[in-house]
């Protein structure tokens, strides 16, 4: 009798305070995985974000780097940690890369999804005094002279390579390919020098050099224009249907809370829509985005399909 | 002129000048803890800076940059661990001056050309700032290919008694850097499906290990009896003679240091072993370097802080970030609405103005701080050395976590440490195998890249002057030792015979 | 034996010279097989550099064989400096696994206790009084001061 009496009180007491508890959430502080270098531009993404969201959760973020595979540990350490809303993490477009290479076994439909808030967009550079003026012009010279137009991109795996495959694909052209480490910078530098024909890049990477007159974009892979450059032709409307960018969410292992979700969801959203933030980050040629967690969900389900096909098409490893 | 006048009262401003000082102090301290870097420092800090007006946030950063890379000169010379890779060539004739006792009167002169190298290089941004840029893009992939392996021929020649050790300590070390996935193909090189490897061997841990451990263990056998040499910390600011032989030797580091840091991604690494490589070329007694003498020190350190100068150079007139420290402050320009570039200049003249200024008030930060910290510092090493070994193994365990919170990285430090150990009793040098590290990647991509670029052909490593130029050097360099030896025989016999 | 391990410059020889042949046999493993003089291949350079290992430590190795012996020292001396580093190493090793147990201050604590303990120190007065102390400062400039996070061990810090 005392047992069951005792079992009860449990049970009652319990259920008094889960509810309590999700209404304390956050209590402490919330960590906060970075599969990237200290110091890169995802880095300083996520630190931004968790610096500004702090007043809005009352708990300090506890941001740790775990640079290894593109991102690989993070999302893996991210899948295995408790879902109680105090282990979440930032993700790019390697989330949907990753499982189709087969690097790591897990992929975004293995996680909830917190909010979609940044993109920047990818784009080819030419020489200012190169001869083509559109990207039209650029491919059909290149078709003429297969493998003999070299272009920069980053190492096998990263956006920069998939959007140049993918430029390949649709173009129809094959490129002779400069690998870069260390981003599109060194690539860009490369074009500036004229040592090579082409690089890829963001509008945030080459806009120095674009303001120097050394180089001009001949179009940027995104849905829309970018603001920064608002004159400079999407490869849509240039023909090429690509539209692939860096997007960075933040995500939490499966199982969380939707309390929780929508919790850490409301607080960045409202980093994000401060006018300020949203100003400064357009000025670095960025797209501010506050997608809800069902429409980053779809995002990111659109973004695997578009990468497993790209890697099936061609063959990426 | 009203411009660079407003810009003056600005950053002289109590609240500015106590900002530069705040980041300087951050920088220096982050640069002296072994595995912590000045990109740490930056990284942590710029967030803050969102709180902070463009241009304190800026000079923020830009003081624990300039501070940083010098704190790594206090690590090289009080523990022999470089503190940051340019700070390598320091530990060569730092850390013998403090095992004589005399790590104050090392700091000092470190401080002193620290700061004579940062101010010119920041002289060389503000007035041969497109000129630096102009030359910094004319290398492609074949110069920058030619130009690691010159670095990685120098540091053979310099460090090592016997070339042929200095080469396989170069050879393992450029081994150690292919590990990871191949930069220019999708294959696995040497990782075995370890995440952590898959991205390289990460050149922190194989410093702390090789330099510091290494260190722990090789005192750890001395015997007790051996008496520990106390610090004599009498006169930090460098007497009249070490003054004399700074100024004398400060003018070749100057300017190697800022052409090379001006150079996206080689950085002070390449230019203190050039810098360092010259002076003992030109000196009458080349022997003496590498036993603690100030002339050694002083190459070093001038051209490592020239080359902070250097580096904002195509980060501010092109928008390139060099470095990963760089790249952090062109976010953090970017953040508060200043768009590097030649636009820089023309829209924005006064924020170029505070930028200058507010960088040459860093060295002055550094200056002070590090002549009063001279003070300070070498006393913490007199401690027992029961007590100091663990506290810097601790350091060491530490430092190897703290970047990358990866326990490969420890593992790494401590395999690192063990050979280290090996190689010492061997005869074989340290630094060649670190710089092969560090370089092993810029050699082999951009080699790579340019036989790409040339069609396989050969002929692009000779195609423009200025691979010639750095092809001859190397070239020249490597056949130093011989007509050295050529050059003494007939004279003394005996020197070449111990060889 | 004797031999080969003459003099540290034929026993680095050898050393090396094995090392690089491990190593040319571990290349095979992603040796791929397009490769052209202009497309060079990931194996290239290590192969490259394991072969001039290779060149040069059989270099020193045949020197070495012309230069008088001199070995590295006694047995005794050796063992007894060989304990002493693995002493060193275990305890440092170990932080692998007691980091995560016991977090950072209490780790910090005790590896210094088993530091100075190892060297030789037997004063607990002392041992105590640096451990807390460095323990103390290393938190304070790394987790406070610079927001770097560490394993937090069962008890919570």
């Amino acid at each position: 009798m005392k047992k069951r009496a005792l079992l009860l009180a449990g049970i009652l007491l319990f259920c008094g305070l889960s509810p309590a508890m999700a209404a304390s959430y956050p209590s402490r502080s919330i960590q906060f995985l970075i599969g990237w270098d200290i110091g890169g531009g995802s880095d300083q993404a996520g630190r931004t974000l968790c610096a500004k969201a702090e007043k809005y959760l009352g708990q300090p973020f506890a941001i740790q780097n775990l640079p290894a595979g593109s991102g690989a540990k993070a999302y893996m350490a991210i899948a295995g940690a408790k879902p109680d809303g105090y282990t979440i993490g930032l993700t790019t477009s390697t989330i949907s890369t990753l499982k189709p290479l087969g690097r790591i076994p897990v992929g975004s439909e293995d996680f909830e999804h917190v909010i979609l808030f940044n993109s920047d967009p990818g784009g080819i550079w030419v020489h200012t005094d190169a001869p083509w003026k559109s990207l039209g012009e650029f491919l059909a010279y290149a078709k003429a002279n297969p493998e003999r137009v070299s272009v920069a991109a980053s190492t096998p795996g990263s956006i920069t390579r998939f959007q140049m495959m993918a430029l390949e694909q649709e173009g129809g052209v094959r490129f002779r390919v400069l690998s870069q480490q260390g981003g599109a910078a060194n690539g860009l530098t490369n074009l500036a020098g004229r040592h090579i024909d082409a690089a890829m890049g963001t509008p945030l990477e080459g806009y120095a050099l674009y303001t120097a007159g050394k180089i001009r974009p001949l179009g940027f892979c995104s849905e829309e224009r970018v603001p920064m450059m608002a004159d400079v032709p999407t490869w849509k409307e240039q023909g090429i249907d690509v539209a692939l960018s860096t997007a960075r969410t933040v995500i939490a292992p499966k199982g969380t809370p939707k309390e929780v979700i929508d919790t850490l969801y409301e607080a960045f959203r409202k980093v994000v829509t401060d006018p300020e933030y949203s100003k400064s980050m357009e000025a670095k040629g960025s797209n501010v985005h506050a997608l809800t967690p069902e429409e980053t969900r779809q995002f990111l389900r659109e973004q695997d399909a578009r990468f497993a096909a790209l890697i099936r098409n061609t063959g990426a490893k | 002129m009203p411009t660079l006048l407003a810009a003056f009262s600005d950053v002289i401003h109590p609240w500015m000048t106590g900002i530069i000082f705040f980041g300087t102090f951050v920088g220096i301290l982050v640069g002296a803890l072994p595995g912590l870097s000045a990109t740490l420092g930056v990284a942590i800090l710029l967030p803050v800076t969102y709180y902070l007006s463009p241009a304190e946030g800026l000079l923020l950063l830009l003081g624990i940059y300039t501070g940083g890379i010098y704190g790594g000169s206090i690590a090289a010379i009080l523990l022999n661990i470089p503190g940051c890779p340019a700070s390598l060539m320091t530990t060569l004739d730092g850390y013998p001056l403090s095992r004589r006792g005399e790590g104050g009167r090392a700091i000092g002169i470190a401080t002193v050309s620290s700061f004579i190298g940062g101010t010119v290089g920041v002289l060389a941004l503000i007035f041969i700032s497109t000129l630096l840029a102009r030359a910094a893009l004319s290398f492609g992939p074949a110069e920058y290919a030619l130009l690691a392996f010159f670095g990685l021929s120098a540091i053979v020649v310099v460090v090592a008694k016997s070339v042929l050790k200095g080469f396989i300590s170069a050879c393992i070390g450029l081994m150690l850097a292919t590990v990871g996935m191949d930069p220019l193909v999708s294959v696995e090189r040497f990782s075995y499906g370890n995440f952590d490897l898959l991205g390289g061997i990460n050149y922190i841990p194989v410093v702390i290990g090789l330099f510091g451990l290494c260190e722990v263990f090789t005192q750890a056998l001395e015997t007790r009896q051996a008496a520990a040499v106390r610090q004599v910390v009498r006169r930090v600011f460098p007497s009249g003679d070490d003054l004399k032989t700074i100024l004398r030797n400060s003018f070749h580091p100057c300017w190697i240091g800022t052409l090379i840091g001006a150079l996206p991604g080689a950085g002070g690494s390449i230019a203190s072993i050039i810098s360092y490589n010259r002076a003992m070329a030109s000196d009458t007694n080349p022997e003496r370097f590498g036993t603690g003498i100030t002339e050694g020190l002083v190459a070093s350190e001038t051209a490592n802080n020239a080359a902070v100068g250097g580096a904002m150079v195509p980060l501010l007139t092109l928008g390139i970030p060099g470095s990963s420290v760089t790249a952090v402050l062109l976010g953090a320009m970017l953040m508060h609405n200043i768009t590097p570039g030649p636009m820089l200049y023309v829209n924005n003249p006064h924020m170029v103005y505070v930028i200058f200024i507010g960088m040459v008030m860093a060295n002055v930060a550094m200056l002070v701080l590090g002549i009063a910290g001279a003070k300070i510092f070498p006393r913490v090493v007199n401690l027992p050395r029961t007590a100091l070994l663990p506290v810097i193994a601790l350091l060491c365990i530490i430092g190897a976590y703290a970047m990358s919170s990866s326990y490969t990285d420890v593992v790494i430090m401590i395999l690192s440490g063990l050979f280290g150990f090996m190689l010492k009793q061997l005869g074989i040098p340290a630094g060649p195998l670190i710089l092969g590290l560090i370089l092993g990647p810029i050699a082999e991509s951009n080699f790579r890249g340019a036989m790409e670029l040339s069609d396989g052909s050969l002929s692009i490593f000779i195609r423009s002057p200025l691979s010639c130029g750095i092809l001859a050097l190397t070239m020249l360099l490597l056949a130093s030792p011989l007509i050295r030896r050529l050059i003494a025989k007939p004279n003394r016999p005996a020197k070449a015979e111990r060889r | 034996m004797k031999l080969l391990t003459r003099n540290s410059d034929t026993l680095t020889g050898l050393l090396f010279f094995c090392l690089s042949l491990v190593l040319l046999f571990e290349t095979r493993r992603f040796a791929t097989a397009m490769e052209t003089i202009r497309a060079i291949g990931p194996q290239v350079f290590p192969n490259a550099i394991a072969g001039t290992m290779a060149v040069l430590s059989l270099i020193l190795f045949i020197r070495g064989l012309g230069k008088p012996y001199a070995p590295l020292g006694n047995s005794g001396a050796l063992s007894r400096k060989a304990a002493l580093i693995a002493g060193l190493t275990c305890c440092i090793a170990s932080s692998i696994v007691l980091l995560n147990l016991l977090g950072l201050v209490l780790w910090m604590i005790c590896f210094l206790m088993a530091g100075q303990y190892i060297l030789g120190e037997r004063s607990w007065r002392r041992m105590v009084c640096l451990a807390l102390g460095i323990a103390a400062v290393m938190y304070a400039i790394f987790v406070i001061g610079l927001s770097i996070s560490f394993p937090v061990g069962m008890l919570g810090f």
